[in-house]
């Protein structure tokens, strides 16, 4: 997989963070809109990725949660708790993901996990409702997906 | 309800009991086995019920962290679900070992008994994540019950679902791992956690929505759940039919059409359509548990659908059961008006004692971590961490209880528990260093060999190898990977230099004595049969480099 396709990966998953959970909907309609947005990064990976890439099988699910990590920044409530749930739903589906093919011999990299939890402690600092702390997360999460990359590399 | 669960949990009991007495009786031969991946319905139907048992835990834990109100309504009817179907879920792998009574070797003791347990095995780590949850599911139940009765607990029990929270979620991500680690290609998969985890969860809701019909009540927000979980299965079905080339079209009816007509209000106001959907939905998904486990079609024996009735069966007895004996000690808990009451109270968050639990949990997972490091050095560390959070969850969840039970009734009451707590740990921790004496038939001094024809004849040889050694080394001096794997760290290749560079005599003697990670087989074999096994591993070194059999 080209850097550039993965960086394309990255702004592809962000374009329905804004829209995800700003109107109230339904939970059936909300968890339908959520899995037709994992199926389109299936789709998104299927076309721009190949299954030789080792972290191929995890791509959509990582995309997943980036968007859902960028959506808590436009939440109306609990912003924090929901920004760190999404994080270590991000780092579970990293770390757990990164075991599982440490078995197949696609060596175990570290780095990523110590570039995870320092994108995500900035929100317990930062006023969660300011216009300019969610600008800033969100390029903090993006850098954290553009060198997940580059360590793997 | 009560009643005619337990009768018809005893009808599907009492005949499946046959079958769980050929399964332990025969072994895996009982079953249909797959001979890729020595993988049957005791796998298939333990993945099933585990994730049954996620239902309490959602219900109850998580909504209750994440503040939706209306868990209240099922919390209570989803914790009993939890600890029926772990039970039954843990009677499975027991099961499958085919010698459940050493059941006790999957605890991770290092190489406290002289046997190495692997923590890099999922099968350690499935012993110690099911016997965790299990434990501090009945702690969350028990701080539930005595809450109705006591408000003042009540602001325990968020504490308490934040520990059970990623608990649940971690269990049924190392019963994914299971799978995604071995070497059955099939199995490897990397996103297996998070499909797992929505699995579980939505067979959870739809045994959960089973539950509510049965007992005559409505909770739309769980016919909600059952669609919204739909869909994502139908996302994770789409993912691994392009990564696998897997595709079950039953499933898609069944797991993902079959829910959608609960968007049809008409529809979803029948009471048999609702239930009848939830039953679609874990038939399917207990189907593809079983089309993951044996991806081929199966010549299915009566102890596989023995196996199948004998867990709901003793599901609907186990659940009926606790119903009726809670009903007994904690009869507000089955009054709607008091449980509908509970959400009005408005408690604090003990978070002090929260923070103490955690760092008690903290200390326990360190202390196991580095009590193993220091006996296996050689261990990849990374490889411990599964087993590592459900210790230190452990360790914070009964600390909680302690407290709890200090507010309940007195600080000594407490520590009398603490102590008496310590005291069974140091017990039974002592039992299992201990270990159980294993005898074996023939004398470990005076062993006779079987054959006589053994250390001369290559054919006798072969047949000895096959017995005893191929189970790892493979028959043909390759590693059996997938069998090692499971149990041992890969050792070094046996190739022809390596044989020689180490000597005949010196092996025979490993043979006799152990080494590492290889048992003494001293008792089992004679001295001239490990030679003549030695030599044997040779020709076969030998073969495969291509050369002549000498």
């Amino acid at each position: 997989m080209t850097s550039f396709a993965y960086m394309l990966a990255a702004l592809f998953a962000m374009i329905p963070a804004p829209f995800l959970f700003k109107a109230p909907m339904r939970v059936p309609l909300r968890g339908a809109a959520i899995a037709i947005v994992l199926l389109v990064d299936e789709v998104f990976v299927w076309l721009v990725s190949s299954p030789e890439y080792p972290h191929y099988e995890l791509l959509p699910f990582q995309m997943l949660a980036l968007m859902l990590c960028v959506s808590t920044l436009f939440l109306g409530r609990r912003r924090r708790l929901y920004a760190s749930l999404a994080t270590v739903l991000w780092l579970w589906i990293d770390f757990f993901g990164m075991l599982s093919l440490s078995y197949r011999g696609v060596p175990f990299q570290w780095l990523p996990f110590a570039v995870l939890p320092l994108a995500f402690l900035p929100i317990f600092f930062m006023h969660p409702y300011k216009k300019e702390s969610r600008f800033f997360l969100a390029v903090i999460w993006a850098a954290a997906w553009i060198l997940s990359f580059v360590f793997e590399l | 309800m009560n009643r005619n669960f337990l009768i018809f949990g005893l009808v599907l009991l009492l005949p499946s009991l046959f079958a769980v007495d050929s399964a332990l009786s025969i072994g895996p031969a009982s079953w249909a086995l797959s001979q890729e991946s020595f993988w049957g319905t005791p796998i298939a139907d333990f993945v099933f019920w585990i994730g049954l048992a996620h239902a309490g835990t959602l219900f109850s834990a998580i909504l209750l962290v994440l503040g939706v109100r209306w868990q209240h309504r099922v919390a209570f009817l989803a914790e009993l679900s939890t600890i029926a179907a772990l039970g039954v879920a843990a009677s499975f792998p027991l099961i499958h070992l085919g010698i459940p009574e050493a059941f006790y070797n999957m605890i991770p003791v290092g190489n406290a008994r002289s046997m190495y347990v692997n923590v890099e095995s999922p099968l350690v780590w499935d012993f110690v994540a099911i016997f965790v949850y299990g434990t501090v599911s009945v702690l969350y139940l028990l701080l539930h019950l005595f809450s109705i009765r006591n408000a003042s607990l009540e602001k325990y029990r968020r504490p308490f679902a934040w520990i059970l929270f990623p608990l649940v979620l971690w269990v049924h991500t190392i019963v994914s791992l299971d799978f995604a680690v071995t070497f059955v290609p099939g199995w490897q998969g990397a996103y297996f956690p998070l499909y797992f985890i929505f699995g579980a969860l939505f067979s959870g809701v739809a045994l959960v929505q089973i539950l509510v019909e049965l007992s005559h009540r409505r909770v739309r927000a769980v016919e909600d759940l059952l669609i919204a979980f739909s869909w994502a299965l139908l996302a994770f079905w789409m993912w691994e039919a392009n990564v696998k080339a897997v595709w079950h079209p039953e499933l898609l009816i069944f797991g993902f059409l079959v829910p959608q007509l609960l968007w049809i209000s008409k529809v979803r106001e029948i009471s048999v359509v609702r239930a009848l959907v939830a039953i679609s939905v874990m038939a399917s998904l207990w189907w593809e548990r079983i089309g993951l486990v044996q991806p081929e079609n199966l010549d299915w024996t009566w102890v596989d659908l023995g196996l199948a009735s004998f867990g709901i069966g003793a599901f609907c007895v186990a659940f009926a059961l606790l119903r009726i004996l809670l009903k007994k000690f904690f009869p507000q808990a089955f009054d709607e008006d008091v449980m509908e009451s509970l959400r009005e109270r408005v408690v604090s968050f003990e978070r002090k004692k929260f923070w103490i639990s955690v760092g008690v949990g903290t200390f326990a997972a360190g202390a196991f971590a580095v009590y193993f490091i220091w006996n296996a050095p050689a261990f990849p560390g990374v490889r411990m961490i599964p087993v590592l959070f459900p210790i230190g969850a452990l360790c914070a969840g009964i600390s909680l209880s302690l407290f709890a039970i200090a507010e309940l009734w007195k600080t000594r009451v407490a520590v009398m528990c603490a102590v008496l707590l310590a005291v069974f740990a140091v017990a039974v921790g002592g039992l299992l260093y201990r270990g159980t004496d294993v005898s074996y038939t023939e004398s470990l001094t005076t062993v006779e060999s079987v054959n006589p024809a053994l250390g001369t004849s290559k054919q006798a040889t072969a047949e000895l190898w096959n017995a005893r050694c191929a189970a790892c080394h493979g028959k043909d001096g390759n590693l059996n990977r997938k069998f090692v794997h499971e149990f041992y760290p890969l050792p070094q290749t046996l190739s022809l230099e390596r044989l020689d560079s180490l000597g005949l005599d010196s092996l025979s003697k490993v043979v006799l004595e152990g080494r590492n990670y290889m048992r003494p087989f001293r008792g089992r074999v004679t001295d001239a049969e490990a030679f003549a096994l030695v030599r044997y591993m040779r020709s076969l070194a030998v073969q495969k480099k291509g050369g002549a059999v000498p």
